[in-house]
């Protein structure tokens, strides 16, 4: 994994998490909360001057802590819920991008996002860069995957 | 008197938080309509008067640039401010929507980034 996109990354991923469903992320996350199994998994592919997936996962707990901070309600559906994953997932795609490539564009396409842990990317795809991040009483984890010819060094 | 607000994005957590920081920014706010999609958001037009339109990108049945070419080939639509909410950035579809005189707000934003935008592109102070 390269050092320089996992830093990129947890800055992506932090940023958002403060700003959007403004929690203040713990890193690394302790113990208890690594533990917690994932709940909901918000995956984005996109492609350009590289090509690859970017996942968000949800630890136990998190989905109604995001959605409350971000809409401001109490007792959010479980809809509204994996729509929060997936609009943060979609704003850490766009602020992490810039960092594989600042001068071309990258299209990313609308979140997908998945319940459990059942999930899968394209076997030449490769994981790249992840950052583990605690969130209160919960976790998430960012998970950048890339296709390793996609992506020309600069 | 405050400016009417046509809210359109296929996520309702994205549209109530634009809604939200439209409230904290202090923009005098009068009706907020709210649509899922481009072609929702055009019927909206059809039937409500509306100054200002804050679209997403990429949605179901039709996309916000879609929905911003067909705004500026009607004559009555032409002129109304749009200001794109996306976390899309320097894109061909961006690009575009700035060609057809609308403004890019890349998300996250904040309720005086918000404020600033509305006020550049509508005139309005208070």
């Amino acid at each position: 994994m390269s050092v320089s996109l996992q830093k990129s990354l947890y800055s992506a991923a932090v940023y958002t998490f403060e700003r959007v469903a403004f929690l203040v992320p713990d890193i690394p996350p302790d113990a208890a909360q690594r533990q917690l199994p994932v709940e909901a998994v918000a995956s984005i592919t996109f492609s350009g001057p590289a090509r690859g997936t970017l996942q968000l996962h949800a630890g136990d707990g998190l989905l109604p802590l995001i959605t409350a901070n971000m809409v401001g309600m109490d007792e959010p559906d479980e809809a509204l819920q994996l729509d929060a994953l997936g609009e943060l997932a979609n704003i850490i795609c766009g602020q992490f991008l810039p960092a594989l490539d600042s001068v071309s564009a990258f299209e990313h396409k609308p979140p997908e996002v998945f319940t459990g842990e059942a999930f899968s990317v394209d076997p030449p795809a490769v994981l790249s860069a992840r950052a583990e991040i605690g969130l209160e009483s919960s976790r998430a984890d960012v998970l950048l995957f890339l296709y390793p010819d996609s992506r020309s060094e600069s | 008197m405050g400016i009417n607000v046509l809210l359109i994005d296929d996520s309702a957590v994205m549209r109530a938080m634009v809604l939200k920081s439209l409230q904290m920014s202090g923009v005098p706010l009068g009706a907020v309509h709210q649509a899922a999609n481009g072609a929702d958001g055009l019927a909206v037009l059809r039937q409500h008067w509306v100054d200002l339109i804050l679209l997403d990108i990429s949605m179901p049945f039709m996309r916000g640039d879609e929905m911003l070419e067909q705004m500026r080939a009607d004559s009555a639509l032409a002129a109304l401010p749009v200001i794109v909410v996306s976390s899309e950035r320097g894109t061909e579809r961006v690009a575009r929507m700035q060609e057809l005189g609308a403004v890019h707000l890349p998300k996250p934003f904040t309720p005086e980034q918000l404020r600033d935008v509305v006020r550049d592109i509508t005139g309005v102070r208070q």
